[in-house]
Formats: structure tokens, C-alpha cells, sequence
């Protein structure tokens, strides 16, 4: 699981690496970057575009069919004008804000204890960290439900029973920030990790030198050094909570807490549908992720600082002396809460007939065990044609996202070809846009190709490789700025051509990030939900869908058991990802 | 040497396989089950011969499929594909590939009067006389183009746990009892049909007094029918208004501690239209396909899985249910929907709180 | 002499507006071994680069072995790999994933060569550069010195029409750098090879080159042989960047013969110079003097030269630097031998001869 730990955390670092070759660029080179111009606007900027157009007008532009005469602003007045939008917008910022802080708080604390002091089981604690990533938002929000909805949640019955007085309500902004927290401090976690690790301890060491006591090191340089860290970390997570779609819809909807990612999903859904105003809200929306993203592409252009040393750098530990038990237990109840209570509740829920209990006894009770909802799963054949698409999807997409995004990587970072920045800022689009109103944008937009993509698995695979260009393009990136430029140049010079030297030498150096960044779009591709709701047709329905429908007909323990399985595949393509890597060391 | 042979074996093969086929296809199923007539026999014929239909329905997956299964055991010709999306994104989708001229669809079930009309009215629909037509009584059909293959109606839900049969409310009206303050989960008006018709229900009969006494009642508002089902369900709320198509596998399938109450004032009732669509790519075997729903064969297929009342008389009710002449339905004309749609939505959206 | 190999004609080089390489001209005889050196920024490397092809010039003409590679005005550019050159490059550049083997072998399979043919090559060269026997060995596994050898190795596996050097040394510690560089002119003089060096350690250029080139802010400021840059800079930054040199302000006086001159100092005397460059009387000028390259006698002594008076001295061990002061000029001589003789504060000779001091303008 290491793999991911360090591309992941700079997946959305943007470290200026020297391009390697300067030569003047070849004409082939410029045709090349023309055609991945093409390729990337085709497959981001296109169904952003006809978003964007279709916020203005009045009739959306289906099959780019713009009508301009309905050119207007009511779209957005509609939006800005309902009551709701400010309470919408309320709930919003305070969910996804508590969401934040909780996660910078755990997943600083986790990178932290993990690395800086001897706390027992640190080693373990690295790699269990980032755990909850693989935990997808819609299966770890239904888990909660069902473990702290307020009357029967079992926590809350196991309370009851306890006869204390207190009693957890998921439903709430807090529940509902809590579950963003447990999920989303991963990502924390891997930015302030590699921030703690590439520390130069000197700095710390001279600060002690100096007469400072730990606290104060601590406060005074360990702090603020791992700012530019803590601030990115926080600015990408909050603008990910503002996009999220399945934890608000599981666990909001019963509070009454409505936000922005819901309230699109509603207004697609409602009828009359409102796709307009649902794109004025979204581009409203990528206003705000917009602003953010680029934010935080300032704090980390400037964060060069934190890191001198380079490898081998021995951090330094402070020694917790009699609370290294008591923060081990209190670090590690993190896994218990993200990652084993959930599942738990899954398991008990698949192997249950019903989720209907009202006290502890009743959820133990033998006679209502069974296996039946495994067996059931096993004999649906949607079930099964769905489990069959999501992974001939993850691999279409991992072959050919890798593929794309490497391309678009090397150009970015190891050319000075022209529109390299182009490139550069069209991969990263995508992570300021929901899910959602971007499968919009594709079914408008990709209809009425020339090549008949829309009823295939095409379109869905295409729009994944679409979306998750800012993940994908930046694990291969940091991978490929590591390679010294003159490994490449030596290459060139002993008489190697272009492609010989990028099989022989850039690929096999690039490989670990290469290999992490599959990893991380066959889980992302495999758990995606709201993209593919716009464009699945005809036997081409993805294994999220399938869980989210039987979610939607209340059918909880086949959700429970599709969960298991989804979770199940995952851990398989993580842990073969990660053999195969380590293999190839 | 080998290659050959393997070609001429995998040719042998290819040829007995359609030969299967030819003879599968030349067996074409009777136009006539259990005496009612579902189509022509030129119909089943030119359907059998495109082999295939597409059904976009607003109703839950794995529900449709199994309906779907009794069909192609009928004409195992013809191979159906359920795609299910609610209703306002299955409407868009519609629109989208009708301007790319690539309607993918040959049947659409939605679950609201409204949009059905406008379907009509952007020509999205082809004109169709089922041969059951008649059996689909006034109100439930707008004849030449849509017909009631399904539907809901309305009624409050509470959790027998949480609520003892003599503390449930009995009518509409109990459910302004104070001690229901805060317990009520409700659909917002803006759902879609149903939680429209439920809401013209209360406006026209119980009189727009009655929903401003509802709104202080503080009720929850979903919007959708799901978590409200699984809150009542699972004890989160006391008393929930549903739609009998999600109260009924819960309820009966799954053996949710929940009970359903049949007010005296009447039970909002909703069509769930269903058309064909025009310029699609398997036009008699949709025709067939949408024939063969609306027959008894279709309707004691689709009762037995979703648990509604059929409208036609002569399909009996789902297990535990009771039949249709029992109770109270109440149905609002396809006239008065499309004329009073948008402001008895603003209307109740002023009282309710917009959503 | 030998055909010349390598030709710049006047190239040219902006990165973002910026000059880094003007005008350039420069030409490489064959089996010459020449050093560029220059201050880090003075566009010796990027004149290297360009002469690799790995970067392209604005303007001008470059060619190898008589062939064109780079032609800015015809739009000709051979790509590096078609140039026929080895390179050994200031990170090693070893590629990490391959064996000393196969580091050495890419460019012969590169070239499709056969297995057996491969096998002798690389061993061959393995043992040239002294690595015989460590070919299995990792290439993440070895000292800088050894990673060194390897790319040298590497660089002259294909037998290159050029050997390219990009500050190869700098990462390696001084005995290590001054062990290479001795091995690494023999082996240059055992193969015969057109060597093309980049460095800013002058040691380094004298010690290596048959000729050097002195570049500045991106342009050639003096070509020859190195003692020459010694003995007769052209400027005051190539005296001043080779090695310590005093440097005087003066006025021509008088010329004294074909190549001597006497220089008005502010010291108050006349100080008998050479020069090369063309110069006239009452021009101002500059003289340089190196300290190695003056006497100092004790004034009690009936020597010839300027008086000056000791005001500080250095002992060096072998050496000693005297800084003393010539009419108030401060002006530094070192005295070679184990022993320091003269006192601070003592009044001294000091002897120039002018064949040592050398006249440049100002």
C-alpha cells in the first residue's frame, strides 16, 4: 500500500521539473502534442463547454444542438433567486468545513504518530493509514447508517441497552461530517506524510540546539513547516466533500441536510427535469472548486522550501513516554472506525434477513441468518453483467488512461513543446467538476460523435478516463519529474530514438508510478457512481449502478452483499497491484 | 493440417447452430394467451424476426426484469433490455437522443401524466391501440397514446414498534394530531407525480387550511421515497406517507415491522403511463412488448412483483393486498393535472418551504 | 595536422529572451582534446548541448566529422541519437534499473549488434576504463568513481566520432578528480578520440586540454593553449579566473622594442611589460602580474627592482605569500620553498621581469 502513499500525495503536486530535451521540437513531436490537444479537449473540455453553454440558454444543447436564441440569464437568477440556495449554500461550506478540519486533524495526527513518534505499531500504522481510501463513499456511508442512524443504529441500540444517556445521530452535520472526516483523512495523511518525511531534520535539530523544548520545536518549526502541506491538503479535500454525492445522499437526506451535489441529482431527477438550472448550479459550483484548485496550485508552487533533504533521512522521534499505549489505542481506533465497524455492519447485514431491529437481542437472533443473499446476488444476472462491465471498464480505463496520461504527462513535464500548458491545465479540470453534472455533459456532447460510442461501454470508459485525468496524469508525473533528464539524454545519445529510449529507459525507471497510478484508476473506475448515471444504456449498466439501485428499492442486504464484493475486489487489485510492484523491485 | 480441421469442425458447428436457430425462429409463440389476444399474428411475426426490445422504465430494475422474464419465456424470439432511471432523467435522456436521431428505447413507462404529455406533445411518442385498450377503464389511458401499464397510490405508513395499532392514525386528518408533531416523513412536492397527486389530494379535498396545518406539523420533507421507506422501516420515523409500490417489498417482501392505513377520505391514485417511442429501433417487437404488458398476462406478472393494484378488474391483488374495489381511490383527471401542475406545485411550495 | 572534426559557426542561443550563447565560433581538430571553461552561466554547457544536439540553436551551423548536423538557416537538425556521439554527463547518468552490463551495452543494442560482438565490445571497454570483472554488478551499487567509468565506458562502446564531457568530475571528491582526470587524458591520448570538455575548474582544462576556449556571458573571450592563458591572457577576467594575478592600472609610456613597452603605474614607476595586443602611447592600460612570477629580496641586499615593504605574510608549507605594498599598491608574490625569509614590516625588492608582466588594454 505503500505504492500509493507517495504518488497519491502528490497527485496534485506540481513540482516544475528542468525538461529534459531541448532541442528544437521535431515536427513529429508538434503533430503529437496536437493530436493529445484534440484527444483531451474531445474528453474534458467539450462537455465542459456544452455545459457551460447550456447554463445560458433556455433549451439544453442536446446533441450540440445550441439554440441561441434562447440566450439567458434566468438559469442562474432561477438558482440564486430560490430561498433554498442559501441554505443549500450554508450547509454546504459548515458540512464540507467540519469534514475538513476533521480530517486534517486525524489525518495530520495519524502522519504525525506515525512518523514522528514511537508510538507501538507505527510501521503498521503507515500502512493502514490510507486504508479508508479504499473504502468507496457510498458503501462507508451506508455502513454508518446503519451503524448510528438515531433510533436503530446499532451503536445507538447498544447504548440504549447500556442505559446511558447519550446518543450518536449520523444524520446530523456532525454525523454527516464525521463520516467525510473518517473517509477523507487519507488524503490528508499523504500530503503530511511526505511533508514529515522529506523534512530535513536539521532544521528541528538546530531549533533543539537553540534551547527550544520539544512543544516549542514542534509549534515553532515542525508546525509551520509542514503548513504548505496542511493548507493543500485541506484546500483539496474541501473542494472533493463539495463535490461528494454519496455520502450527503445516504446520510443527508434523512436530516434534512441538503447540499449542493444532492440538490443537482434532485434537480435532473425531479420532473419536470431542471437540466439548466442543474447547469448553472454546477458551473456555479466549478466556480467555487475552480477558485480553490487554483489556490492550492499557488501554496504548493511556493511549498519548495519544506523539503531540502532528499532520501535517507532518518526522522527524528520524540518518545511519548507513559501515552504511547493510550495514543496507540486512541490512533488506532481510527481503523476501527473507518474500516472495521463498517464492515462489521456490512457482514451482518448480508448474512441477516432483514436490517428491521429495534434492540440489541433482536439483532443477534440465530433463526435470522442466512446465506440466501449471497446466493441471490450470485444468480442475478444483473448483478452479475454489471460485476462483468465495472471490470471490463477499470481495465479499458486503466489501458487506456495510463496510456493518455502518460503521453500527457512527459509533454507536460519533460518537453518545452508548445501547449504543453494546455495540456497541463486541461488534465486538471476535471477534479473541479462533480461527477454528476459532468455525465451530463457527456451525453450532450458525445451523442452526436461521428463514431457511435453512446450504448457502448465506450462512452462510459471514455468519460472515466475523462475524470480521473488529474489523479491519473499527476501519479505518473511525480514519477517520471524523479527521473534525472541526462538518464534520458545519455539514452539519446548512444543512439537511441525516441520510442527505444521511452521502452527502455523511461518506462521501466517510471514503472512503480506508473503501476500506482493503475492502482488507483482501476479502485477509482471501479467505484465510480455518478458518472456513469447518464450513460450506461443497453447491457452496459456498471456494478455501482446495480449497488445504487438496490440501495434506492431498499433491498439493504444485497447492497450489503454487492459492498462486500465491491471491497473485496478492490483489496485484490490493490494487493496484486502492489505484489506486482513490489516483484518488479 | 490441424488448423483445417478445426475450421471444418467449428463450420459443422456453426451450421447445426443455425439451423437451431432457423428452426427456434420458424416456431413463431401464439398471438393468443390464455384467450386474450396480445397481437396480430403478423405483428408477432415481424417482432420475432427483429428479435429484440428496448425498455426504458422509470420502475425499479430487478422489478422490470422480472416482469420482463414471464414475456420472453412467452416469445423467446424477443430479447428485452430494462434500463431504469427516474423518470426526469430518463426524460432527458429520451430528449437527448431524439435530437441525435438515436433513440435507443422501444417502450418508456413513466410515472408521472405530465411529462407524458409533453412526451406527446414534442412528438416523442407514436400513436398506439393496444388490443386490451378497452379494458383499461376511463382515466387510466389517454387513448391512441399512453395507457396505465402500472401505478401508486398513496397512504400513510407508520411502524408498528414505535406505534400501536390503537395509537395510528385512522383518516388524513389524525395525522394533525399534535403527538405526530415532527414525526411525519413526507415527499416534496417537487418529486414528481406522485408526491404532486398526493398534494392536489390534500389542496382539493381536505382544502389548502388542512396542508398549512400539515406544514406545522413539521413534517420531513425526502426527496425521494427510499430513506423515507427505510427511516419508517427501520423505527428512524414514526409515520411515513408512501407510495404502495415502495411500501410493499419492504412491508411484505422483507417483513418490515410497518402498516399501511386506508383513509376513509380516499387514496391519491397515479398513472404510470406507458407509450412507445417514436423512430425507435425495434418498433413491433416494442409494440408487442407493450401489448403483451398490458394484458392480464402483463398485469398479474407485474402485480405479483410489485404488489400494486393492476386497473384492470379482472387482475387479481397482490398477496396481502386488498382488491382495488375496496378501497377508496382517487384520481385526478389527465386534464386537471396538465392544467393545474405548476401552481399547485407553487402553491404548495409557499406553504411547505421550497425545496 | 589532422583534419578538423568539429565546427561551430556563429551560434546562437536565447532561453526566454535571454542571450546565453552569442555568436559562437569554434573549431575541434581531429583527436584534438579541448576544454571549455568558463563560470558557471557562461554558456559552455549549452554550447556543449547544442553540439550534442540536445539543444537547437537560434541561428548558425554546426558540424561533425565534415557532415552538417545543425544548420539554424536550412533548417537542418540531426537528432541527437543519429549524431554519432558519446557523452558523458556531469549526473553519470547510469540508468539505475540496469546492470554495468547492460549500461554499457545499450548503444551497441541500440545498434542492433550481435549478441557475441556486444559481449567483446563491452568487455573490452570495461577493462579499458579498469572495470573489468564488475560487469554483473548493479549499477545503484557503485562509488561515483566507478559510476563514472561506466559512463565513460558507455560513451565509448560505439567508438563515437566525438566525446562529449559535461563537467564530469565535479560530483567526485579532489584525489578521486585528480586520479580521473590523469587517467582520463591517457586514455584520450590511447584512443586517439576528438574530445570536446566542459569544466570551471582551470586546473582541470590545463591539466586535460591541448587547447582551451574561455568563455564569459556566452561568448568566447580567448582560445589557445593553456599555458598560454597563463602566460598571456587577453583580458583581465581570464587572468583573473585561471589563477590569483595581480592586476595593475597603467598608461602606456614608451615603447621599448617590438613587444615591450614601459607602463606608468600609479606606484610612481615605469614598469617595463609585454605586449600582444596592438597598443599606443599614452593608452590606459592594465598589467598582469603573477605573484609566482616575481622576486622578493630583502632591501639590505643590493638587489635590483622597485622597493615595497612587507605587510603580511601566508606560509603555505611549500610556498609563502607575501602581500607587500609598492608605493602604496598592494601587490601579492609568492616565494616558493619550505623556509619564509623575509619579516613583515621589512623593507623589500621586488623584481618583475617583463617578459612575466603582460600588457592588456582596458
Amino acid at each position: 500500500m505503500a505504492t500509493i502513499d507517495s504518488t497519491t500525495a502528490s497527485s496534485v503536486l506540481d513540482i516544475s521539473a528542468k525538461p529534459a530535451f531541448r532541442a528544437r521540437p521535431a515536427i513529429s513531436g508538434r503533430l503529437a502534442v496536437a493530436g493529445l490537444i484534440v484527444v483531451l479537449s474531445v474528453l474534458i473540455v467539450l462537455p465542459i463547454a456544452v455545459l457551460l453553454a447550456g447554463s445560458f440558454l433556455s433549451e439544453p444543447p442536446r446533441a450540440l444542438q445550441f439554440d441561441w436564441s434562447g440566450l439567458t440569464l434566468r438559469n442562474y437568477l432561477a438558482v440564486l433567486s430560490d430561498d433554498s440556495f442559501f441554505v443549500l449554500l450554508r450547509n454546504s461550506f459548515v458540512v464540507a468545513t467540519v469534514g475538513t478540519l476533521g480530517a486534517l486533524s486525524i489525518g495530520a495526527g495519524l502522519a504525525w504518530i506515525g512518523i514522528r513518534t514511537d508510538v507501538p505499531g507505527r510501521r503498521l500504522l503507515a500502512s493502514v493509514s490510507i486504508l479508508p481510501m479504499f473504502v468507496p463513499p457510498l458503501v462507508g456511508a451506508f455502513a454508518w447508517d446503519i451503524l448510528a442512524s438515531p433510533r436503530s443504529g446499532l451503536i445507538n441500540l447498544l447504548l440504549r441497552e447500556l442505559s446511558l444517556p447519550i446518543h450518536l445521530n449520523i444524520y446530523s452535520i456532525w454525523g454527516v461530517g464525521f463520516v467525510f472526516a473518517i473517509y477523507y483523512a487519507p488524503y490528508v495523511y499523504l500530503f503530511v506524510a511526505a511533508a514529515l518525511r522529506n523534512m530535513d531534520p536539521s532544521f528541528e535539530e538546530a531549533a533543539a540546539m537553540s534551547g527550544a523544548n520539544r512543544w516549542t520545536v514542534f509549534w515553532r518549526v515542525t508546525l509551520p513547516l509542514s503548513l504548505p502541506a496542511l493548507l493543500s491538503a485541506a484546500l483539496l479535500v474541501f473542494v472533493l466533500l463539495i463535490e461528494l454525492f454519496a455520502i450527503p445522499a445516504v446520510l443527508g437526506e434523512p436530516g434534512n441536510l441538503k447540499v449542493f451535489s444532492v440538490r443537482i441529482w434532485e434537480l435532473i431527477g425531479f420532473t419536470p427535469p431542471q437540466v439548466n438550472q442543474a447547469s448553472a448550479m454546477g458551473v456555479l459550483m466549478l466556480l467555487l472548486t475552480v477558485t480553490l484548485v487554483s489556490i492550492q496550485h499557488r501554496v504548493l508552487s511556493k511549498r519548495n522550501y519544506v523539503t531540502v533533504a532528499g532520501k535517507g533521512v532518518r526522522p527524528r522521534v520524540i518518545s511519548m513516554g507513559v501515552f504511547r499505549w493510550p495514543v496507540a489505542v486512541v490512533t488506532f481506533s481510527y481503523i476501527v472506525m473507518a474500516v472495521l465497524l463498517p464492515y462489521a455492519a456490512l457482514i451482518l447485514i448480508a448474512l441477516r434477513k432483514t436490517i428491521f431491529f429495534s434492540r440489541l437481542s433482536a439483532v443477534f437472533n440465530p433463526s435470522q441468518f442466512t446465506l440466501s443473499h449471497f446466493s441471490a446476488a450470485y444468480n442475478d444476472p444483473v448483478v452479475l453483467t454489471s460485476f462483468q462491465n465495472s471490470l471490463i471498464v477499470s481495465f479499458l480505463t486503466v489501458a487506456i488512461g495510463i496510456a493518455l496520461y502518460f503521453a500527457a504527462a512527459y509533454v507536460i513535464h519533460r518537453t518545452r513543446l508548445p501547449g504543453r500548458r494546455a495540456i497541463d491545465l486541461i488534465t486538471i479540470i476535471p477534479l473541479a467538476i462533480p461527477g454528476l453534472i459532468i455525465g451530463l455533459g457527456y451525453l450532450w456532447s458525445w451523442i452526436s460523435l461521428p463514431v457511435g460510442i453512446y450504448g457502448t461501454l465506450w462512452i462510459i470508459i471514455f468519460a472515466y478516463v475523462g475524470q480521473f485525468s488529474p489523479q491519473g496524469v499527476r501519479a505518473i508525473a511525480t514519477s517520471l519529474i524523479q527521473i534525472h533528464p541526462e538518464l534520458e539524454e545519455s539514452a539519446r545519445l548512444s543512439g537511441a530514438g525516441f520510442f527505444y529510449m521511452l521502452r527502455r529507459v523511461v518506462v521501466p525507471l517510471a514503472w512503480p508510478g506508473i503501476l500506482s497510478g493503475a492502482i488507483l484508476l482501476m479502485v477509482l473506475s471501479f467505484r465510480e457512481l455518478a458518472t456513469a448515471l447518464f450513460l450506461y444504456t443497453t447491457n452496459t449498466q456498471v456494478f455501482s449502478l446495480t449497488m445504487f439501485d438496490f440501495w434506492a428499492r431498499g433491498s439493504t442486504s444485497m447492497v450489503a452483499v454487492m459492498a462486500l464484493c465491491q471491497s473485496f475486489v478492490l483489496l485484490v487489485l490493490v494487493v496484486l497491484g502492489n505484489l506486482i510492484r513490489r516483484g518488479h523491485e | 493440417m490441424y488448423r483445417k480441421q478445426t475450421l471444418t469442425r467449428a463450420s459443422i458447428v456453426l451450421a447445426v447452430c443455425s439451423l437451431m436457430m432457423a428452426s427456434a425462429r420458424a416456431q413463431t409463440p401464439p398471438n393468443v394467451i390464455n384467450g386474450e389476444t396480445i397481437g396480430s399474428p403478423e405483428l408477432v411475426a415481424a417482432a420475432c424476426k427483429e428479435g429484440a426490445a428496448v425498455f426504458y422504465t422509470a420502475q425499479s430494475d430487478a422489478d422490470e426484469r422480472q416482469v420482463v422474464k414471464q414475456f420472453e419465456k412467452d416469445f423467446p424470439c424477443i430479447k428485452v433490455s430494462v434500463i431504469s432511471v427516474l423518470t426526469g432523467r430518463l426524460l432527458e435522456r429520451i430528449q437527448t437522443e431524439a435530437t441525435a436521431g438515436k433513440i435507443q428505447a422501444d417502450v418508456s413507462l413513466m410515472t408521472d401524466e405530465a411529462i407524458a404529455q409533453l412526451m406527446i406533445e414534442k412528438k416523442l411518442v407514436r400513436a398506439w391501440t393496444p388490443p386490451s385498450e378497452a379494458k383499461f377503464p376511463e382515466n387510466t389511458k389517454k387513448s391512441g397514446w399512453w395507457y396505465a401499464g402500472s401505478n401508486t397510490y398513496l397512504y400513510p405508513v407508520y411502524n408498528t414498534d414505535l406505534v400501536t395499532d390503537a395509537e395510528a392514525p385512522k383518516t388524513w386528518k389524525d395525522l394533525l394530531d399534535p403527538k405526530w408533531k415532527g414525526q411525519i416523513g413526507s415527499p416534496a412536492v417537487a418529486v414528481g407525480g406522485t408526491a404532486w397527486t398526493l398534494y392536489y389530494f390534500m389542496l382539493k379535498e381536505e382544502g389548502e387550511d388542512y396542508v398549512r396545518k400539515f406544514a406545522a406539523q413539521q413534517p420531513k420533507l425526502f426527496s425521494s421515497f427510499q430513506p423515507m421507506s427505510m427511516g419508517v422501516a427501520r423505527g428512524e420515523q414514526k409515520i411515513a406517507i408512501l407510495a404502495n409500490v415502495v411500501d410493499y417489498p419492504l412491508r411484505v417482501i422483507q417483513g418490515a415491522p410497518i402498516k399501511p392505513i386506508y383513509p376513509p377520505e380516499g387514496l391519491p391514485y397515479i398513472n404510470y403511463p406507458m407509450m412507445l417511442l417514436n423512430h425507435s429501433p425495434h418498433p413491433k417487437a416494442g409494440e408487442l412488448l407493450g401489448n403483451w404488458y398490458l394484458s392480464k398476462r402483463g398485469q398479474a406478472a407485474l402485480v405479483g412483483v410489485r404488489g400494486i393494484n393492476s386497473v384492470r378488474s379482472d387482475v387479481a391483488p397482490a398477496k396481502g393486498n386488498p382488491s382495488v374495489s375496496e378501497l377508496k381511490i382517487w384520481a385526478p383527471t389527465n386534464e386537471e393535472i396538465i392544467k393545474n401542475f405548476s401552481s399547485v406545485r407553487a402553491k404548495v411550495d409557499g406553504i411547505l418551504g421550497g425545496r | 595536422m589532422a583534419t578538423q572534426s568539429v565546427e561551430l559557426v556563429d551560434i546562437t542561443k536565447r532561453f526566454g529572451g535571454k542571450l546565453v550563447v552569442d555568436s559562437v565560433c569554434l573549431e575541434v581538430d581531429q583527436g584534438e582534446f579541448v576544454v571549455i571553461l568558463g563560470p558557471s552561466g557562461c554558456g559552455k554547457t549549452t554550447t556543449l548541448r547544442m553540439l550534442a544536439g540536445l539543444e537547437s540553436p537560434e541561428s548558425g551551423r554546426i558540424s561533425v566529422g565534415g557532415k552538417i548536423v545543425t544548420d539554424a538557416a536550412r533548417g537542418v537538425f540531426v537528432r541527437p541519437e543519429h549524431r554519432d556521439i558519446g557523452m558523458v554527463f556531469q549526473s553519470y547518468a547510469i540508468w539505475p534499473h540496469l546492470t554495468v552490463f547492460e549500461n554499457v551495452a545499450f548503444p551497441l543494442r541500440v545498434r542492433r549488434m550481435a549478441k557475441r560482438e556486444i559481449e567483446a565490445k563491452v568487455a573490452k571497454v570495461l577493462a579499458l576504463v579498469g572495470l573489468a570483472g564488475e560487469s554483473q554488478r548493479s549499477a545503484t551499487a557503485l562509488s561515483g568513481g566507478q559510476m563514472q567509468r561506466v559512463a565513460l565506458a558507455r560513451a565509448l562502446v560505439f567508438d563515437p566520432a566525438l566525446l562529449l564531457f559535461d563537467e564530469p568530475l565535479s560530483n567526485l571528491d579532489l584525489k578521486l578528480r585528480e586520479h580521473l582526470r590523469g587517467e582520463l587524458k591517457k586514455l584520450q591520448r590511447e584512443t586517439g578520440l576528438t574530445s570536446v570538455y566542459v569544466t570551471h575548474d582551470q586546473a582541470e582544462a590545463v591539466e586535460l586540454a591541448d587547447r582551451v576556449i574561455v568563455m564569459q556571458g556566452g561568448k568566447v573571450v580567448q582560445v589557445g593553449a593553456p599555458e598560454m592563458l597563463f602566460r598571456r591572457p587577453r583580458s583581465r577576467f581570464v587572468a583573473e579566473f585561471i589563477a590569483t594575478a595581480n592586476v595593475i592600472d597603467g598608461k602606456v609610456e614608451a615603447l621599448l622594442g617590438e613587444k615591450t613597452a614601459r607602463i606608468g603605474t600609479p606606484c610612481g614607476t615605469g614598469l617595463s611589460a609585454t605586449f600582444e595586443q596592438p597598443i599606443s602611447i599614452g593608452q590606459d592600460v592594465q598589467v598582469v602580474v603573477h605573484p609566482e612570477d616575481c622576486v622578493l629580496s630583502p632591501a639590505s641586499k643590493n638587489g635590483a627592482g622597485y622597493p615595497a615593504r612587507v605587510i603580511e605574510q601566508q606560509y603555505q608549507g611549500t610556498s609563502t605569500r607575501y602581500l607587500v605594498d609598492w608605493n602604496g599598491t598592494p601587490f601579492q608574490v609568492v616565494a616558493l620553498g619550505t623556509y619564509s625569509r623575509l619579516e613583515t614590516g621589512s623593507a623589500v625588492h621586488l623584481a618583475i621581469d617583463p617578459a612575466c608582466a603582460t600588457i592588456i588594454p582596458r
